[in-house]
């Protein structure tokens, strides 16, 4: 009896627990959603300390309860093409990374050779690099080519990100599968690029689904290339959500709190939901599969 | 057999064109005068990098980076162990949802991540409740060093926890069952089976350092998150200022007209904060036992 009542004990512990862990992580994202529906409209009291986290000093400061910064985003200012923007570039650099490091995630999982020391280095260090590092260079080249501001030249710096990312996530779906396989089909001639269309690449295919999806996911949060290498054209939504994205996207505008916080919403739910579809993957994702 | 090279012929060029070649340049601009008013490009040797060493704005960003770093690499540490243990020691039911609750701020951006830790979304209805609410008639001053670092730091543990946590999961989950059931009949209690068994094998796993590694390296470029606090404290305009990490003083020295577009310092900068990358990554590789298989 006495037992089973300390069971029950911890078990509730543990529920708290899990609801309090829960909470943190949920609680500045539910405040940045629940922002976003607010709109100030009470110059006088305006200060954004009258209102309650229960919502009973809302009336307060003024604040009401709309989804006007939602629709002005997604229907009256340059927010949809902030998407558009995004996807292109997103989609079109993680496919190049998959058509170079499909056969390069290959060739590493199958075979020791002389380099492969240097090239996991590189991989692990393009992943790591402090983005200073290659900016200036880009800078000036990307100038003189007339790349600034185009979707080929931001599709090709993203790859920085994205050839890493596939390369080694690729490598470990490839390690995953039974070497039997493989030896089978070595044993009977088949050529190099055969064996990865026909035997590993059907049997790493969810893997590559995932690794894309992760990749996806990373050049859509990406900010810092984005700050400086997209201008008008291309400017994608982890910018877009920071220096506001009204019509014409350059002019100097001051930071709307409420504006801030429906475009931060808007950007996170897709970010979200693909990352939840490859959460077994994340941590292979994150950490090139060196934690594995 | 023989090696297929050609497939690695793709990639090699993308890290040619994209990685090294970049790099390099930046090496070559640390080793020249090149600003706005000054785009001779002559060479000077090392003298940029002698002169940074007696910068103080660069040792004092130099400081703020490290005191960040190790803050959020330790508190995502903390906050990974206890995340897992509480997910390994639910349900199945309770694990699947409660770890995909978890894993969520990974997916979240960076800069949104700033905006969401930032003084006036969180913190404003915290002090509302402390200070109207519970009338405790004190408040969260987010003005302050201490608070602000501290945030700065906790933002980043929000995003990075997980990722531990995730790692510390597998790494918990392939300790012999055996262990524990020993434990379990010497009457040992949840807390000396932590202790001796669960944090040994976390403190020991080759996964757990190499993240711990990755996560410090990746630290050390922390940019989004105290640059979205520049703005917070409005501090944007100030070179030097309280938050500025080595990223964000790239940053201003880059953006502002103030400081002539000095493109010789920055890169200078940031080959320094390039060693610093390449050699944990160095550690990495050779701590990582799967890495190199």
């Amino acid at each position: 009896m006495m037992s089973q009542n300390k069971k029950n004990n911890s078990r509730y512990i543990r529920y708290l627990l899990l609801v309090s862990a829960s909470l943190w992580v949920l609680w500045p994202i539910s405040i940045m959603v629940e922002e976003g529906f607010r709109v100030d409209i009470g110059p006088l009291f305006s200060g954004r300390g009258a209102s309650f986290v229960g919502e009973f000093f809302q009336g307060q400061g003024g604040i009401r309860f709309s989804t006007i910064e939602y629709v002005k985003a997604l229907r009256i200012e340059a927010y949809p093409r902030l998407l558009v923007n995004s996807v292109i570039i997103a989609v079109s650099s993680v496919l190049v990374a998959i058509l170079a490091g499909l056969p390069a995630g290959f060739t590493m999982a199958m075979y020791k050779f002389r380099g492969k020391a240097f090239l996991t280095y590189a991989l692990l260090a393009m992943r790591t690099i402090s983005p200073f590092a290659v900016l200036l260079p880009f800078f000036l080249i990307y100038g003189r080519l007339g790349l600034f501001d185009t979707y080929q030249g931001m599709a090709f710096v993203y790859l920085i990100i994205n050839l890493p990312i596939i390369t080694m996530m690729m490598r470990g779906f490839f390690k995953d599968i039974p070497k039997e396989i493989f030896e089978a089909a070595f044993m009977s001639g088949a050529s190099d690029s055969y064996i990865l269309r026909r035997v590993a690449l059907p049997l790493a295919l969810p893997g590559l689904a995932a690794a894309a999806v992760f990749a996806f996911v990373g050049t859509w949060n990406e900010f810092f290339y984005a700050l400086f290498l997209t201008g008008t054209v291309t400017k994608t939504v982890s910018r877009g959500v920071w220096s506001g994205f009204s019509e014409s996207i350059e002019s100097f505008k001051i930071l709307e709190f409420d504006e801030l916080n429906a475009g931060g919403t808007l950007a996170i739910i897709p970010a979200v939901i693909l990352s939840l579809a490859v959460q077994r993957y994340l941590a292979r994702g994150v950490t090139l599969g060196a934690a594995d | 057999m023989k090696v297929p090279y050609i497939f690695l012929i793709p990639a090699l060029l993308i890290i040619f064109l994209a990685g090294i070649g970049p790099v390099l340049q930046s090496f070559l601009l640390s080793l020249s005068e090149f600003s706005l008013s000054n785009p001779s490009q002559a060479p000077v040797g090392f003298h940029n990098y002698i002169a940074l060493l007696s910068d103080s704005i660069f040792w004092k960003a130099i400081q703020v980076t490290v005191l960040l770093v190790f803050a959020s690499v330790f508190l995502e540490f903390i906050v990974g162990i206890f995340l897992a243990l509480l997910i390994t020691s639910s349900g199945p039911r309770a694990r699947t949802v409660f770890s995909s609750i978890f894993v969520i701020p990974i997916a979240v951006a960076p800069i949104v991540t700033g905006i969401l830790w930032s003084p006036n979304s969180v913190f404003d209805d915290l002090n509302t409740l402390l200070y109207y609410g519970l009338s405790l008639g004190t408040y969260i001053d987010t003005t302050k060093p201490f608070t602000y670092y501290t945030l700065i730091t906790i933002s980043d543990a929000w995003i990075w926890a997980p990722l531990l946590m995730l790692v510390t999961v597998a790494v918990i989950r392939s300790i012999p069952r055996e262990q524990y059931e020993a434990a379990d009949v010497m009457g040992a209690s949840s807390w000396t089976k932590f202790q001796k068994i669960t944090f040994p094998a976390i403190i020991v796993s080759p996964a757990i350092l190499v993240t711990l590694l990755l996560r410090t390296a990746d630290a050390f470029r922390m940019f989004e998150v105290p640059y979205a606090w520049n703005f917070w404290l409005g501090q944007d305009a100030e070179l030097g200022a309280s938050v500025d990490t080595v990223s964000v003083l790239m940053w201003k020295m880059f953006s502002s007209t103030l400081y002539d577009f000095p493109i010789a310092q920055i890169t200078t900068i940031a080959i320094v904060l390039l060693m610093i990358t390449l050699s944990t990554c160095a550690l990495v590789l050779r701590r990582s036992p799967r890495l190199m298989e």
